[in-house]
């Protein structure tokens, strides 16, 4: 029999034994009319020999049906019904949790991306990275090519050992060209991490010892981009100022590596040319053996790594040991934001299933005739029971549904207007995968347990016999479950402050880092940052031509009031020289060490950024390298009370010896800080000074990076950074045409400074939004849930209130009564959400700026703004009892 | 519980007498009620409903085949016919029977036979 047969077959059964009873009782009285037997007689003793005609046709239905799904269709019906049953309130209730849901799993897609470190390749717990750490120092991941050897002999730890390098790659032709992100990787990496190409074969070694071309794979999304479909991009040449790459395979949508940005990785030889750029090293990814446990491992490691070093010639002193391979590049506070986010996203599910339970509650008492009338029809406690909880379950189930269908369009949505930094931070992307899944299914049962499972205890306790013997006044609605439904609100309440709180104090940080003092005028101020292919800049004098040429031009736009080459602010242009210390006037003191980064500039910077000298004078093209400018703060800390200017001051290394790449500095002028750092005008660990540019000669002092590498990766050496400040916002586009129109075979980009300080903020910003939208769902949530329990206490007290106002009561005492027992209810819940308020935002305080935890102007303005809005969603309810008719509601007795 | 049960007679009885009477030839519903009434000189009382699920629980089974036709009176009834399975059916439930009603009549009459 068929699916649909094997449905439709005992209801076809139903109607054709009916049939045929109905003949059998029709022949039956024939007869019996035929031997003189009167009619009605003749009908009433064919019915009696028959017998129960009824279950003649259930029995004969079951026969076709087993029991259980009969038993099982019958249930389903009365839950549909259940569900009919609550009209509105089904769909409102689905809404609530669905959204509630949907906060929550992208949330934890987020953070699973971001925070959880889970590497998404198959037995990723058996991947680490090697790293060495020198005394005092951090551990980084860098190997050279003979270390990597020496590694991946140790075959007792490792299957095998890899390493990869990020970059970038200027590609020509088509609409893709330009600068691209390439990771360049060991031909063994694809096999180590565990993946497959989705087209086409991973590297062997021959790829790595390629001349004439390199061999590439590249991302699913780009071959769609560059070649039309994946297929079509198999073999082709890609042309790039270097060599050009051979496409042999394409990777599937889904792999990322390092991280989201990268779309194409191509084979490398790790002792060939292009790793000299790094230092011929490369960052480690190292596949564990299956049956080698972790920390055994690592013990090996740390034994066998001074060995090692000695086997791969290295000189340095430093400890070698594994790490679990890092997927994420997540800031610290990062995590932190990210629980806030969760505990944010959590107390939107509790309000939306505590108001859902609300619902519940009250569609029980409303429904209790039909249990009862079940109940008398047979149907077991368990069997109500039963239904009562799959009627929850299936509105979890859409809830759920629903949940994942926003999730699925939310993220989509969001990847657009996620900073990069979030959006491509991890290989672990940020979407609904397995673990979504489960996170997800995981957190629909506790939804179930809070929002569903009381009101099926509750409805277990009823006593069913009740409404059918007397009418429903006995118990009145209101009465019942009135202090559970009283609790519920409170807590709604409370959430729903504690939540906009946080995201007020969030919005009030926002606030105030956008106003921070930059101590420059950023007014029109933009900057140009133009890439450089290697190729066609190849020296420090093409580089700095350049520069020159392009500020030579846009100073003579007319929309340009003036331009200079530098780094646009908060950038100071150069990377500070880490676990440096500063000895003062020829003393090295007990300093702790610090981050130094001296940066050579253009002497019209400062006047053209407008940061006013504090004492001396900013260096000129007279002075030699050792004449500076420091920031006041730097001044202050090294010549506390005093000027700082004609003093002197050398870098030493952690170990105290004094640095050769620094000579003795000599404090020519102090200058007002400005803002460099992100929260704060300067960062206390990095200390900065200024020199004088020289003027580029026919031997420039080679950049460092060339001096490395003769090879060109067909990556670029360096930037050019220009200041421009403009007449008017609206001459962008000409301005970035000049930049271009120098050379069009360069990258150039535009960004307005007060852009880039914003930028630094969109963090905040997005947590901002996000509590924000959880808090302002949270809160209509819960004034949903006022109104509904105050109109529904209204209703269930009408005829009290009748007889009171019989009895001569005031309208206005009742209508005051009625908004006592609301404001009871809100100002409890406010009260215990504003100290719960109190108690989270000290955790959260490392992340708020210039607002104090307990900022009083947030504290009040959520308070009055809840008792208010309660006060609103009162209203209606409390009219309804002033405007109860005595009469009616006495007469309906 | 099955319907025989509930009046005196044993699990497959009725079954049995149904397909007994079909043996002779097709039958709709209140015929074959009418017809082990009669045959059973009005001993064996069947409440006729429980009549009908047999008859399914025997067309589930294949035993009996049923179309629609028009009874003496001209009135739409189903009429049964016994399939081949049926008529296999029948030989063994008839041939258990009778050893059945042997052992029963040793036990009950130990001195004949």
């Amino acid at each position: 029999m068929s699916v649909l047969g094997w449905w439709t077959r005992p209801g076809r059964v139903s109607r054709e034994v009916t049939e045929e009873i109905q003949a059998h009782i029709d022949e039956r009285t024939d007869e019996l009319v035929e031997s003189g037997v009167p009619h009605g007689e003749a009908r009433r003793r064919a019915h009696i020999e028959l017998g129960s005609a009824a279950r003649a046709i259930e029995d004969s239905r079951g026969v076709w049906v087993s029991r259980l799904i009969d038993q099982g269709t019958r249930e389903a019906r009365w839950v549909w019904r259940g569900l009919r049953a609550r009209g509105g309130r089904a769909v409102l209730s689905v809404g609530l949790l669905a959204f509630a849901l949907a906060a929550n799993v992208m949330v934890f897609a987020m953070s699973d991306s971001l925070a959880f470190n889970r590497a998404p390749y198959p037995h990723a717990a058996d991947l680490v990275q090697l790293q060495r750490a020198r005394p005092g120092g951090w551990p980084n991941s860098w190997l050279s090519a003979r270390a990597l050897d020496e590694w991946r002999h140790q075959t007792d730890l490792f299957m095998s050992v890899d390493g990869y390098l990020t970059g970038t790659v200027f590609l020509l032709g088509g609409e893709t060209a330009g600068q691209m992100p390439i990771v360049s990787v060991t031909s063994g990496l694809f096999d180590t991490l565990g993946v497959q190409p989705l087209l086409g074969r991973r590297f062997v070694l021959d790829d790595e010892r390629r001349v004439d071309e390199q061999s590439v794979l590249i991302a699913e999304s780009f071959a769609k981009r560059r070649f039309g479909s994946a297929a079509q991009s198999l073999n082709q040449v890609i042309e790039t100022t270097a060599q050009p790459l051979r496409v042999v395979g394409v990777m599937p949508a889904s792999f990322e590596f390092p991280d989201g940005r990268a779309q194409m990785w191509r084979a490398i030889d790790p002792a060939g040319p292009l790793t000299l750029g790094y230092g011929s090293t490369v960052s480690s990814v190292a596949r564990l053996r299956p049956d080698v446990e972790r920390n055994a491992a690592q013990a090996v490691v740390k034994r066998r790594g001074a060995a090692i070093d000695e086997a791969a010639a290295l000189s340095d002193v430093a400890e070698t040991s594994i790490a679990p391979l890092s997927i994420a590049q997540t800031p610290r506070d990062a995590k932190g934001v990210l629980s806030v986010l969760f505990g944010a996203a959590f107390c939107l599910l509790l309000t939306a299933c505590v108001n859902v339970l609300n619902l519940e509650l009250t569609g029980i008492v409303s429904r209790r005739r039909t249990l009862a009338v079940q109940s008398a029809l047979g149907a077991s406690r368990a069997t109500l029971i039963r239904i009562a909880a799959l009627e929850g379950v299936s509105l979890v189930s859409a809830a759920t549904l629903v949940a994942w269908i926003v999730a699925t369009v939310g993220l989509s949505a969001a990847g657009v207007a996620l900073p990069a930094q979030i959006r491509f931070g991890s290989a672990n992307p940020i979407d609904l995968d397995s673990r979504a899944l489960i996170y997800m299914v995981a957190v629909a049962v506790l939804t179930w347990a809070i929002a569903a499972l009381p009101a099926v205890v509750h409805a277990s306790r009823l006593d069913l016999s009740r409404p059918l013997k007397a009418d429903d006044r006995a118990m009145s609605p209101a009465r019942l479950g009135a202090h559970v439904r009283g609790l519920v609100t409170v807590a709604q309440v409370s959430l729903a402050v504690l939540l906009v709180v946080v995201g007020g104090l969030y919005a009030r940080t926002y606030q105030h880092l956008l106003t921070l003092p930059k101590g420059f005028d950023s007014t029109n101020l933009a900057a140009i940052s133009i890439s450089l292919p290697n190729r066609f800049y190849p020296s420090s004098v093409s580089i700095w031509g350049l520069a020159d040429d392009v500020v030579a031009r846009l100073r003579a736009l007319p929309g340009v009031e003036d331009a200079v080459d530098g780094p646009a602010p908060p950038s100071t242009g150069t990377t500070p020289t880490l676990g440096a210390r500063v000895g003062v006037d020829g003393q090295l003191g007990g300093g702790e060490s610090v981050g130094f980064a001296i940066t050579a500039m253009d002497p019209r910077y400062f006047a053209m950024l407008g940061v006013p000298l504090r004492s001396g004078r900013w260096p000129t093209s007279e002075d030699d390298q050792t004449a500076v400018a420091v920031g006041e703060s730097f001044g202050r800390r090294y010549w506390p009370g005093g000027d700082a200017v004609g003093h002197t001051f050398q870098v030493f290394s952690a170990a105290g010896k004094p640095m050769s790449s620094h000579p003795d500095y000599r404090v020519v002028g102090v200058y007002a800080d400005y803002r460099t750092a992100n929260r704060a005008m300067v960062d206390p660990k990095i200390l900065t000074a200024f020199t004088v540019r020289r003027p580029p000669t026919a031997a420039p002092p080679p950049r460092p990076a060339e001096s490395r590498a003769k090879y060109d990766s067909g990556g670029s050496y360096g930037m050019v950074n220009v200041l421009v400040r403009l007449r008017s916002h609206d001459d962008a586009a000409v301005v970035l045409a000049a930049a271009r129109a120098v050379d069009p075979r360069v990258m150039a980009s535009f960004d307005f400074v007060d852009d880039i300080y914003a930028d630094q903020q969109r963090p905040t910003l997005l947590i901002t939004r996000i509590v924000g939208l959880f808090g302002v769902g949270a809160f209509l949530i819960a004034m949903a849930g006022v109104y509904g329990v105050m109109s529904f206490l209204v209703s269930g007290r009408t005829r009290e209130i009748g007889i009171r106002m019989a009895l001569g009561a005031d309208r206005r005492r009742i209508g005051r009564s009625v908004m006592g027992s609301a404001l009871r209810l809100v100002l409890i819940g406010a009260a215990l959400g504003l100290a719960g308020a109190v108690a989270i935002s000290r955790l959260i305080a490392s992340q708020l700026f210039n607002v104090s935890p307990m900022d009083p102007a947030t504290y009040v303005t959520v308070a009055v703004t809840t008792i208010a809005t309660a006060l609103l969603a009162t209203w209606q309810p409390m009219r309804r009892a002033a405007r109860v008719d005595p009469v009616k509601t006495l007469r309906a007795e | 519980m099955s319907p025989a049960d509930r009046h005196d007679l044993f699990p497959g009885a009725l079954e049995m007498m149904v397909l007994q009477t079909l043996r002779r030839g097709p039958q709709h519903g209140y015929a074959l009620a009418q017809a082990i009434r009669d045959a059973s000189d009005e001993l064996v009382h069947v409440e006729e409903g429980s009549l009908y699920p047999a008859l399914q629980r025997m067309l589930k089974a294949g035993w009996l085949a049923a179309e629609w036709g028009t009874s003496a009176r001209n009135r739409r009834v189903r009429v049964y016919r016994l399939t081949a399975d049926g008529r296999r059916q029948l030989e063994q439930k008839v041939s258990s029977f009778e050893r059945l009603l042997r052992g029963i009549t040793k036990v009950l009459r130990p001195g004949e036979s």
